[in-house]
C-alpha cells in the first residue's frame, strides 16, 4: 500500500484512527498499530510480510542475546549474526540480480539472473534493525524485551515503506509509554495533509514536466536525444523539485502520522535547497540516511581520526554506499561517487573559500551541482545519461531552446514558481511574522485550517486521476 | 556529516546557521510548543511541562495522574512524551552557538568529552569502556545535534517563549480543535461516502474500456499481490462521478501556467529522425507494374453501376441518413457482450498513447492530434518485412504498401512541427527501401484535400472521406474500377467524441465540440462473413454486416467492420477475378467500403489479432493483391513490425 492513494487516505487511515483511539491501554494501542502495520505491509507484499516477521524475530533474539551477554564474546557473535543476516537479506533481495548481471557481462558467462522482486521498504527496515542491534551492542539503547513491541518498531506503517529511517533510540521510550495531546493530533494531521499535498499536487505534476522533457523511463527516455539545452535544464530542475517534494512529502506523512499516534520521529529534510554548499546540502537532505551512514559506517571506519588520506577513502566509501543504497544500478553508484568527490573537494579547500564569498555564490554553486546530480540520479540508463549531458551543454546538435520547452515552461510556470518558493522555508517564515500580532495570529491559525481542507480536497481530486502517481521508492 | 571537519568555534558562520535555524522552525512543532507555553501560563504542574531533569524514567509518574485529569490537562502528559524524546536538548541548547558548526562528527574527533557529552552521559549511564563505545556515544551526540538542527522547534523556541505569552494565544486550543474536527470530518466523511456511495461500473466511453470490477479472491491472486492491488485499483477506478471529479482536477491543474498560444503538448516527447531521407532511389522507389494476370481490367464497370441509380442518390442518402440515426442507439444496449469484447482491444500504436498535440483550444476548431516520431531505421525494417512478403508470394501477386499519415502531418501547429518527423519523409523512406512492393503514397492526395473533413479532430483515426481519397489513389494504381463518392450512400453520426479525449487527459473542449462521423455505403451487391482469428469457423455471434449502426461513443469509428478482431470476407458482384487481402490496423477499416466496388473478393485481416499464417491464408483465399494499409505509427513501431513478420509463415 502506498500513502498517496485514496484507498489509504480514506479507508485505511480512518479505520486505523478509529481503532487506535478506541483502544485504551498502551498495549491495546500497540496491538492496533501492529495489526494495521502488518495489514499495510501485507497489502503490497503478501508473501514477504512473513519474511518481515521472521526477520524481525531474528533481530529481536540477537538483541536479547546481546543484552544478556554484555562484554562477552557471545554478544559479539550475536551482533555479527544480526549484521550478516540484515545485510544478507538486503544483498539477496536488492543486489543479487545486479551483481549476477554484471558478473555475466564481465566474464562472458551466463549465470541465471535471479528474478527477485524487491520487497517494498526493505532498505529502510534493514537499516532500522541494524541500528538497533548495533546500538544494543554499543549499549546505547535498552534491549527491547517484548517481541511484539520490537516487531511494531520494525513494521510501523508510517515509516515502513519510505522512511525516514527511524532509529530505535528515537522511539524506545514512546513505544512503551506515550500519550497524545490534542495539539499532537492537530499538528500531526496538518503535517500529514501537507505531505500529501507535496506529493500529489507538486511532486506528481513535476513528474509530468520531467516526462515532458525527457520522455518516460519505461520507454528509455525517448526525448532526451532531442530535448533542447534549456529543456534539459528545466527537466533536471523539475527532477530536483519532484524528488524533494516526493521524498519530503512522504516523510511529512510519516512524521505526521507518527505524531498522531504519539511518536516523535526526527526530521528528515530541512529545506535542502537553501544549502550554501554540497556539505550543507547533505546536512539537510535525507538526514536519517546520511546520519545513519555517518554513525554506522563512517565513524566505525575511523572517520577522520586516522589521517587525511584515510578520511578521504572513508568519505568515498560512505558516499559510494549511500549512492548504491538508492538502487542496484550504476547510475546510483555514480551519483554517490559524484557527491563524494564534491564533498572531498569542499573539505580539502573549497569550503573555506566559499565561506568568504557572499552567500549567494555558494548557493548558486551548490544548487547547480545538486541539479546536475539529480540528472545522474534520474537516468538509470547510462546511454540516456550521456545524452542528457550532451543536451545540457548543447553538444547533441540540439537547439538552446525549442517550442516544446517553451510550451512546457509557460504552461507550468506558476506551478514551478510555487514549487521553488515552497522549497525554501517561506511558510514558517510567514507564519512566524504573522503570529506576532493578535490579528495575524488568528489569521494564521484560520489559514492553517482552511489550507488543510483545501489541500486535502485538491489532492484527493488529483488522486482520482491515478495514471500519474509514481511510487519512486520501488528501488530503494 | 562526515565531511564537516570544522572546529567548534562560534563565528559569523555560526550565527548565520542559527538565524537560519530559527527560520526553519517547523510551524507544526510550533503549535505544539505554543501549547506547552499556554499550559505553563496557566501555571499548572509546571515541573512536568518543562522538564529540567534529563533523566527520563524519573518523569514517568506524570502519567499516573492521568485518569484524574480534567480535559484541560489531558494534553499535558502528551506534551511530556513529546518532550521526552529530547530531554537533554534544553541544557545542550544553552550552548548552541558553540556546537552549531560542529554538529556533524566533531565529537568523534575530540578525545575529551565536552560539556554536552557529559550531560548525555548522565542521561544514559556512562560506562567507562573501550574507545569504540565512547566514540559511538559521541557519534550519537553528533546525531542528536544534527537532529536538533532539523527539529529545533521545541528546542529553539521554548526558551524565548518564557518571556511573555500574549493573551490571545490561549485560543490555540480552540484552533487545534477546529483543525482536528475539519480534517477528521473530511477523512471520515469522504471515507464513509466512498464506502456507502454507489460505485460506478460498466463501460467507460471516454477511455474505451470497462471500469474495474471488484476482484474475486483466489489464493494465487492473493499471493501474487494482484488481489490486494486490484482492490486498491477498484477503489479509485470506480469512484462515483469519476469523470466529473477528474474534470474538476483538470480545471485546477489548468492554472499551473499560461496557455496563451493555445497549443498544448500532453504526454512525453517522441524520438524522431528529422534529416532528409536518402535519395538514392527515385521517390516511390519502384517501377513495379501491377500484374493483372491477363484478366480484363475493366470488366467491372457494369458491376459498379449495379444498383446505383445516380439520380436517386441524393434522396436515398437523406432518407437512409434518418434511418441510421434512428437505429443507432437502440441495439447498443442489446449487445452488451459485444461492447465488452471490444474493450479488450488495445488501441493504436504506442506513438498515439505517448503524446498528444492540441491546437485551437477554446474554439470549435479544437483539434487533438497524436504526435509522430519515426526512426528511419525502423521504417526500413518495415519495408524489409514487406519485401519478404513479396518474395514469398512471387510475381503473380501484387503487394502494396499504404502508410497513412496521422492528422498531425497536416494540422500540426507550425511552431511545433519542427520537433517531429516529417511524415512524408517517413513514407518516402519506406518507399525507398521497398523492393518490388508497390508504394501507394497517399500523402500528396491527402495534403491536397486537407481543407476537407478528412481527419477527426477528437479521434486518432481518419474520417472515411480521407480513406476515400486514399482508396482512389490505390485503385488507380491497382488498375481496378473505383466507385465515386456520389454513387455511394452517405450516412452520418453526430456527436462523436473520440479517443483523443481520453488521451488528452479529458480536454473538455473536445467534448464541447465533437466530431461528426460521415461514412459511405456502397450500393452494389455484396455479402460479408466474419471468421475467427484462425479463419476456421465463421463467427456467428455477430451480425454479418459491413456497417454496425450501434457503434457509438468513443467507438463510433467501429461502425465500419465493428472492430478489429475477426477476419472479414467480402464477396462482391464485381467479377474481375481480383482478390484483395488487406493487412491493416484500424486505419485500414475505413478503406474497405470503397473497395467493395473494385474487387471480387476482399479479406480484411488485422495483423495484431490474426492467428493463421499469411502464407496459408493467401493460398486458401487465392489472393491476387495484398495491401498493407495502416497508420504510419504502426509502420514505425518495432512491436507491430515484428507482429507483421510473425504472421507471415
Amino acid at each position: 500500500m502506498v500513502f498517496a492513494d485514496l484507498f489509504f487516505i480514506y479507508l485505511f487511515i480512518p479505520l486505523c484512527l478509529l481503532c487506535y483511539f478506541l483502544a485504551k491501554s498502551i498495549n491495546a494501542k500497540n496491538a492496533v498499530l501492529l495489526i494495521f502495520s502488518l495489514i499495510f505491509y501485507a497489502w503490497g507484499e503478501p508473501v514477504w510480510v512473513v519474511m518481515l516477521i521472521g526477520y524481525a524475530y531474528l533481530n529481536y533474539k540477537c538483541g536479547l542475546l546481546i543484552g544478556r551477554s554484555r562484554n562477552k564474546p557471545a554478544a559479539k557473535h550475536a551482533l555479527l549474526l544480526a549484521v550478516i543476516v540484515d545485510l544478507g537479506v538486503l544483498g539477496v533481495f536488492k543486489y543479487s540480480g545486479f551483481f549476477v548481471e554484471n558478473l555475466n557481462a564481465l566474464l562472458h558467462i551466463s549465470i541465471p539472473v535471479p528474478q527477485i522482486r524487491l520487497p517494498i521498504g526493505i532498505s529502510f527496515y534493514t537499516f532500522q534493525t541494524l541500528s538497533y542491534t548495533i546500538d544494543c551492542y554499543r549499549n546505547k539503547v535498552k534491549v527491547q524485551k517484548s517481541y511484539s513491541r520490537f516487531l511494531l518498531y520494525v513494521s510501523m506503517f508510517p515509516q515502513l515503506v519510505a522512511g525516514p529511517i527511524v532509529r530505535y533510540s528515537t522511539i524506545a521510550e514512546e513505544i512503551n509509554h506515550r500519550s497524545v495531546s490534542q495539539a499532537d493530533i492537530a499538528a500531526g494531521l496538518t503535517r500529514m495533509i501537507r505531505g500529501i499535498g507535496k506529493k500529489v499536487i507538486i511532486a506528481n505534476s513535476m513528474g509530468t514536466i520531467v516526462t515532458g522533457c525527457f520522455g518516460a523511463a519505461d520507454q528509455g527516455y525517448p526525448g532526451v536525444k532531442t530535448v533542447s539545452a534549456l529543456g534539459a535544464f528545466l527537466g533536471a530542475t523539475a527532477v530536483a523539485l519532484q524528488y524533494y517534494f516526493d521524498f519530503s512529502g512522504y516523510s511529512d506523512i510519516a512524521i505526521g502520522l507518527g505524531r498522531i499516534f504519539g511518536f516523535h520521529f526526527d526530521e528528515n529534510f530541512d529545506y535542502p535547497y537553501i544549502c550554501k554548499s554540497i556539505t550543507d546540502f547533505w546536512r539537510r537532505w535525507h538526514i536519517s540516511l546520511s546520519s545513519w551512514f555517518r554513525d554506522y559506517v563512517y565513524i566505525p571506519l575511523g572517520g577522520n581520526r586516522k589521517g587525511l588520506k584515510r578520511q578521504c577513502i572513508n568519505i568515498m566509501i560512505v558516499w559510494a554506499l549511500t549512492g548504491f543504497w538508492h538502487g542496484a544500478s550504476w547510475n546510483f553508484m555514480l551519483w554517490g561517487v559524484y557527491f563524494g568527490v564534491l564533498l572531498l573537494i569542499e573539505k580539502l579547500f573549497l569550503l573555506k573559500r566559499l565561506e568568504k564569498l557572499p552567500f549567494w555564490v555558494g548557493h548558486i554553486y551548490a544548487l547547480f551541482l545538486v541539479i546536475i546530480g539529480w540528472g545522474i540520479f534520474h537516468f538509470d540508463d547510462l546511454g540516456a545519461l550521456g545524452k542528457f549531458f550532451g543536451a545540457l551543454f548543447c553538444l547533441n546538435g540540439n537547439p538552446f531552446s525549442s517550442a516544446i520547452t517553451r510550451n512546457i515552461l509557460s504552461s507550468n510556470i506558476f506551478l514551478l514558481i510555487a514549487a521553488v518558493l515552497f522549497s525554501f522555508p517561506i511558510v514558517p517564515a510567514i507564519r512566524k511574522k504573522m503570529i506576532k500580532t493578535e490579528k495575524g495570529y488568528y489569521l494564521a491559525n484560520s489559514l492553517t485550517i482552511v489550507l488543510n481542507v483545501a489541500i486535502l480536497i485538491v489532492s484527493s481530486l488529483m488522486l482520482v486521476n491515478n495514471t500519474n502517481n509514481p511510487f519512486l521508492y520501488f528501488r530503494f | 556529516m562526515p565531511e564537516n571537519n570544522k572546529k567548534p568555534q562560534p563565528g559569523p558562520n555560526t550565527q548565520i546557521f542559527n538565524a537560519m535555524n530559527e527560520d526553519c522552525v517547523e510551524m507544526l512543532d510550533r503549535h505544539h510548543a505554543e501549547e506547552v507555553k499556554a499550559a505553563q501560563a496557566r501555571k499548572r504542574r509546571r515541573p512536568q511541562a518543562m522538564p529540567k531533569d534529563p533523566q527520563r524514567p524519573a518523569e514517568r509518574p506524570a502519567n499516573a495522574q492521568r485518569p484524574a485529569e480534567r480535559p484541560a490537562n489531558a494534553q499535558r502528559p502528551a506534551e511530556r512524551s513529546a518532550n521526552a524524546q529530547r530531554p537533554a536538548e534544553r541544557p545542550a541548547n544553552a550552548q548552541r552557538p558553540a556546537e552549531r558548526p560542529a554538529n556533524a562528527q566533531r565529537p568523534a574527533e575530540r578525545p575529551a568529552p565536552r560539556r554536552d557529552d557529559a550531560k548525555k552521559t548522565v542521561q544514559r549511564k556512562a560506562r567507562p569502556e573501550a574507545a569504540v563505545q565512547r566514540s559511538a556515544r559521541r557519534a550519537e551526540d553528533a546525531q542528536k545535534s544534527a537532529q536538533r538542527r532539523t527539529a529545533p522547534a521545541g528546542a529553539a523556541v521554548r526558551p524565548r517563549r518564557k518571556k511573555k505569552q500574549p493573551k490571545y494565544k490561549r485560543y490555540q486550543r480552540v484552533f487545534n480543535l477546529i483543525n482536528i474536527a475539519a480534517c477528521l470530518l473530511l477523512l471520515f466523511g469522504i471515507g464513509l461516502l466512498l464506502v456507502i456511495g454507489k460505485r460506478a461500473s460498466g463501460f467507460l466511453q471516454s477511455e474505451n474500456r470497462n471500469l474495474a470490477e471488484f476482484p474475486t479472491f483466489s489464493l494465487s491472486s492473493y499471493f501474487s499481490g494482484d488481489y490486494t492491488s486490484d482492490i486498491t485499483y477498484y477503489y479509485t477506478d470506480t469512484i462515483p462521478n469519476r469523470e466529473g471529479l477528474r474534470n474538476l482536477a483538470n480545471k485546477f491543474t489548468d492554472h499551473f501556467g499560461l496557455h496563451k498560444d493555445d497549443v498544448e503538448i500532453i504526454g512525453s516527447p517522441v524520438q524522431a529522425d528529422k534529416g532528409a531521407v536518402e535519395s538514392s532511389k527515385p521517390e516511390g522507389g519502384n517501377a513495379v507494374t501491377v500484374y493483372t494476370g491477363g484478366r480484363e481490367e475493366t470488366t467491372t464497370s457494369a458491376a459498379v453501376t449495379t444498383g446505383s441509380d445516380a439520380a436517386a442518390v441524393s434522396d436515398s442518402a437523406v432518407s437512409s441518413d434518418a434511418a441510421v440515426t434512428e437505429t443507432e442507439t437502440q441495439p447498443a444496449e442489446t449487445e452488451p457482450v459485444q461492447t465488452k469484447k471490444r474493450t479488450e482491444i488495445p488501441d493504436e500504436g504506442e506513438v498515439v498513447n505517448q503524446s498528444v498535440i492540441v491546437s485551437g483550444k477554446g474554439t470549435p476548431e479544437v483539434r487533438a492530434m497524436p504526435m509522430f516520431g519515426g526512426i528511419y531505421d525502423v521504417g526500413k525494417q518495415y519495408a524489409g518485412v514487406l519485401n519478404e512478403y513479396k518474395a514469398m508470394v512471387g510475381d503473380k501477386v501484387n503487394v502494396y504498401n499504404m502508410s497513412v499519415p496521422l492528422s498531425s502531418a497536416f494540422y500540426c501547429p507550425k511552431n511545433l512541427a519542427a520537433n517531429y518527423s516529417d511524415q512524408h519523409d517517413c513514407i518516402i523512406n519506406i518507399a525507398n527501401s521497398l523492393d518490388k512492393v508497390i508504394n501507394i503514397d497517399v500523402f500528396p492526395t491527402l495534403q491536397e484535400h486537407s481543407d476537407e473533413y478528412i481527419f477527426f479532430r477528437t479521434d486518432h483515426h481518419w474520417e472515411p472521406l480521407g480513406a476515400y481519397y486514399a482508396a482512389q489513389e490505390f485503385c488507380k494504381t491497382a488498375a481496378v474500377p473505383f466507385v465515386e463518392l456520389k454513387d455511394m450512400e452517405e450516412c452520418t453520426k453526430e456527436n462523436f467524441t473520440g479517443s483523443m479525449y481520453g488521451y488528452s487527459g479529458y480536454l473538455e473542449d473536445l467534448k464541447t465540440w465533437p466530431d461528426t462521423f460521415y461514412y459511405y455505403k456502397p450500393k452494389n451487391e455484396y455479402t460479408i462473413q466474419y471468421y475467427d482469428e484462425t479463419f476456421t469457423t465463421p463467427d456467428t455471434s455477430r451480425e454479418q454486416t459491413l456497417f454496425y449502426s450501434w457503434a457509438d461513443g468513443v467507438n463510433t469509428y467501429s461502425t465500419i467492420l465493428g472492430g478489429d478482431l475477426d477476419i472479414a470476407e467480402i464477396k462482391t458482384d464485381v467479377h474481375n477475378g481480383r482478390t484483395l487481402v488487406v493487412i491493416k490496423n484500424s486505419y485500414g477499416n475505413a478503406l474497405i467500403p470503397f473497395f467493395v466496388g473494385s474487387f471480387e473478393k476482399i479479406y480484411v485481416v488485422d495483423f495484431r489479432y490474426v492467428e493463421i499464417t499469411m502464407k496459408d491464408f493467401f493460398q486458401r483465399v487465392g489472393a491476387t493483391d495484398v495491401l498493407f494499409g495502416m497508420a504510419m505509427s504502426s509502420c514505425y513501431t518495432p512491436g507491430h513490425i515484428d507482429a507483421i513478420r510473425e504472421i507471415m509463415q
